[in-house]
């Protein structure tokens, strides 16, 4: 129990930069828009995937065979 | 029979014999006009085709979004344009735009890489809930014009956006009830830790000084939550005590007040039970229904915003020389000599000095069918010009013309507008007359019995009976059923439709562009020679689609060609197919053509052309307005509910007796002014009857703003969509008979909640007042009962 002398103002302190850090996201404008960075994470990755299958592709077709490791 | 084709761009169908195709995605796609396929090449040729394969619904159609012309976008240019929106830093502009079109996410990605790809762009970011771009460029590489010039390539439209003082305070409210929400859960938690220790189920054996340091720390705690989070509910209840009107805020700030000072003294005297957890409880679920419905409403607000077209308006201004030049519309002065194409707005109330065409002023009057107008002839600002270019001598500006007339009626008409009253407000005050003489009650009997035990009863009780689910129970059922409306297409701009959606009886139709589609459509041909419908039909459509008034659109596309067109006014159209010596328009007109008399015209409605060859009359082909096919569905959903359905129309032709008919309306009016409209509604409800109104046009925007729900059609007048309690966006009829359904569940559901949270807190008053409800028990009680609450109001986000 005599652990608690020193937690509860670690405690007290640990609020006190999730309250600042907080503070700091929404007036930063953090919470303005939710939905656009999850799709234009989705979008990316998909639109990477399909270049590289592009990629890929023009590779065997100009070499005739599946990409060897060097 | 084969299903008809959906064009790959908008999903519209492809019309038979067309021939836009385009390859995108490695196959040949079809699409149903040429703008929808100039739209598929620019997208391939940026490289983006995978937006093809990625957006979840199909765009809109180019064609839907409003026109402007290259030299409108020019305008743009301009410095004292750019000034409210757009901001200079050296060589480097910034800008805010709303976008137009946006259907998907998909479409959000595509604009955002379309434009970097442009050399001039810095900066682009595009927010998908509120449609707004920000965008930083080069001004000097490339002017604002361009950019809006490729956003129109790919098929969306941008206006500028300009922040409104409400738009800016509603933002920064938000923000605060944010911080104001972070604080309280974060407070909470460590209070909830702190305080459980304290609890006698727990059975913890804390030293004495221990318990007191963890007493003291829970109060130190809550501090910044009562005095930071919870002042709008102070507010409230100090309000509520000048008006001597009761609300949620007194019960929720004498629950608050007094476990924080129970909390106060029990810290200080170590005795007692803790129930400063309650407060942090208290404010965070309550906080986080305030907020979610303050975001709802923004979200509403930036709808609402997009609604109204910003565009700059502006006219062709002739100068001595007769030179046409674009400038704005409020550049215009009384005198000067205006040029009207054909498709444009009328600017301004004026004369005509040149030119013969005919007018549309279904949006202004009702009046559906176009009326000839000539030299000496007055023409209406806001009225659509038809068939071919006029000239104008303005005699009339902003605040004398006839719309501001109309304006001035509208806004009289708002100061008289009827409230209804609302439900949750008054069981919350009988709630709480309730709750407070019950507590003065048990603390008189319970001072008697064991004068220390008095206090702690009366805190629990006030406590145990907080209606945190009561107050939860309407905003969370609006909220959710204002959205999932949003979805079906009808958007909510003001917050009392729902409820009093429950309590008409009576619903008033306009006819124009409400219950019929508001523009000329090819009704019936009847083929007077040797070749058939199909065939007529493609011989007048190769000749129209040479004209460029708007009636043109009626005939469709065709893939004959048709040389040497002419257009002569006001009697017709001339040229060649194939060859063959052609005139579609006035029975004179192209009896001229044939040398011979022109047949009368056989039917009363609608407007008749007369197709025709060197040889003779070939056929009658009409245009007439269309009643919407989800029109008589419409109408069923109201009888079935008991409502008495009224048509009220500027329209003076025997269409409104024809569609009554039709529709089975027995009371219809036609002719009606807008104050003859404005007089009928208010006789209803000075009968008490309560009115609902349904129109889309500028002489509906009074009766609009009087009646105790109206809804605006999403292609009507900005004037209309304003002065309206909701916007049905889709233009679906059908989603209107869903959204009453969703009215009635709305209004069955916040019955439910209230139902509930009154059982709730009366089951929960005896034992309070016995004194067997600890502070655990209130948690529990408190946070079950809401829960409850929010999930039965989550069931209106389901559609069925």
């Amino acid at each position: 129990m005599a652990a608690l002398y020193v937690l509860i103002p670690v405690a007290l302190a640990i609020v006190a930069g999730a309250i600042w850090l907080f503070f700091w996201a929404v007036d930063t404008g953090q919470y303005e828009d939710m939905d656009s960075p999850a799709h234009s994470i989705l979008f990316d990755g998909e639109e990477e995937k399909r270049q590289l299958a592009a990629h890929q592709k023009s590779r065997v077709a100009a070499t005739g065979k599946p990409t060897q490791h060097g | 029979m084969s299903t008809p084709l959906a064009c790959y761009h908008c999903g519209l169908p492809v019309p038979q014999g067309s021939c836009y195709s385009a390859p995108v995605l490695g196959e040949t796609r079809h699409f149903c006009c040429p703008g929808c396929q100039a739209v598929a090449e620019a997208i391939v040729a940026s490289g983006l085709d995978s937006y093809y394969q990625q957006r979840s619904d199909t765009a809109l159609n180019p064609e839907a979004l409003p026109k402007a012309l290259r030299d409108e976008l020019a305008l743009y240019d301009r410095a004292d344009v750019q000034q409210p929106f757009v901001q200079h830093e050296g060589e480097l502009s910034t800008a805010s735009l709303l976008i137009e079109g946006i259907t998907c996410a998909a479409c959000g990605w595509l604009i955002e890489r379309h434009l970097r790809n442009l050399p001039a762009i810095h900066e682009v970011r595009l927010n998908l809930s509120n449609h707004r771009l920000h965008l930083c460029w080069n001004a000097q590489q490339q002017p604002l014009s361009a950019l809006l010039a490729e956003l129109r390539r790919i098929g969306y439209a941008a206006h500028p956006y300009q922040p409104d003082q409400a738009a800016e305070q509603i933002a920064h409210e938000n923000r605060r009830a944010l911080r104001q929400l972070g604080v309280a859960g974060l407070l909470w938690m460590q209070v909830m830790m702190a305080s459980m220790a304290t609890w006698p189920e727990f059975n913890l054996d804390l030293s004495d000084g221990m318990d007191r340091i963890l007493r003291w720390t829970a109060v130190l705690l809550t501090t910044p939550i009562v005095f930071y989070c919870c002042t709008d509910f102070f507010r409230g209840a100090l309000r509520d005590l000048k008006t001597r009107h009761l609300s949620m805020d007194a019960s929720v700030s004498l629950a608050i007040g007094g476990a924080y000072l129970a909390g106060i003294w029990s810290a200080s005297s170590g005795q007692g039970e803790l129930y400063v957890d309650t407060v942090g409880m208290f404010a965070l679920f309550l906080l986080t229904g305030r907020y979610l419905e303050r975001r709802a409403r923004e979200r509403t607000a930036a709808a609402t915003a997009q609604l109204v077209n910003l565009l700059p308006a502006s006219c062709l201004r002739l100068d001595a020389q007769d030179q046409a030049e674009r400038i704005l519309l409020n550049e215009l002065q009384i005198g000067d000599r205006v040029r009207v194409l054909p498709g444009s707005l009328i600017p301004a109330d004026g004369r005509i000095i040149d030119g013969r065409s005919s007018i549309d002023e279904s949006l202004l009057t009702g009046e559906y069918l176009p009326l000839p107008r000539q030299v000496g002839d007055a023409l209406m600002a806001g009225a659509l010009n038809i068939e071919s270019p006029l000239t104008l001598e303005v005699q009339a500006l902003g605040d004398h013309t006839r719309l501001s007339a109309i304006i001035r009626l509208l806004e009289r008409a708002q100061t008289d507008k009827p409230r209804l009253a609302d439900l949750a407000d008054r069981v919350a005050q009988w709630f709480l007359l309730v709750v407070l003489s019950a507590a003065a009650l048990v603390g008189i009997i319970w001072w008697q019995i064991d004068s220390t035990r008095a206090v702690w009863i009366v805190l629990a009780l006030l406590v145990a009976t907080c209606p945190c689910a009561l107050s939860l129970a309407t905003p969370t059922a609006l909220t959710a059923a204002t959205g999932s409306l949003h979805k079906l297409g009808l958007l909510l701009t003001r917050g009392h439709v729902l409820e009093s959606l429950n309590q008409i009886d009576t619903i008033i139709f306009d006819k124009t562009g409400t219950l019929t589609e508001g523009r000329l459509t090819l009704s019936a041909i009847h083929p007077l020679g040797t070749q058939d419908s199909a065939q007529c039909l493609a011989l007048a459509a190769a000749l129209e689609s040479h004209s460029e008034h708007p009636i043109a659109r009626a005939f469709g596309r065709t893939s004959h060609k048709a040389e040497a067109v002419e257009t002569h006014p006001g009697c017709g159209l001339q040229g060649q197919v194939n060859g063959q010596p052609l005139r579609i328009g006035q029975p004179a007109f192209v009896a001229a053509g044939y040398a011979g008399v022109a047949p009368s015209i056989p039917g009363q409605q609608g407007q008749w052309l007369l197709l025709g060859d060197s040889q003779g009359p070939l056929a009658w082909l009409v245009l007439d307005d269309r009643l919407r096919d989800d029109a008589p569905a419409l109408l069923e959903a109201c009888r079935q509910r008991g409502w008495t359905p009224i048509l009220l129309s500027g329209d003076s032709s025997p269409m409104v007796g024809s569609i009554a008919q039709r529709l089975q309306i027995t009371q219809a009016e036609g002719g009606l002014t807008p104050d003859a409209k404005l007089a009928r509604l208010q006789a209803l409800q000075a009968q008490g009857h309560r009115v609902l109104m349904l129109g889309d046009g500028v002489n509906d925007a009074p009766i609009l703003a009087a009646a105790d729900v109206s809804i605006a059609m999403g292609s009507g007048t900005d004037l209309a969509k304003t002065s309206a309690d909701a916007v049905l966006l889709s233009n679906r009829l059908s989603s209107l008979v869903q959204a009453f359904g969703v009215a009635q569940r709305t209004g069955r559901i916040i019955r439910e909640n209230l139902l509930w949270a009154c059982l709730y807190n009366g089951l929960v008053l005896p034992f309070a007042a016995l004194g067997w409800v600890t502070p655990l028990w209130a948690a529990l009680g408190m946070s079950l009962s809401s829960l409850l609450v929010v999930l039965n109001a989550l069931r209106l986000t389901r559609l069925s």
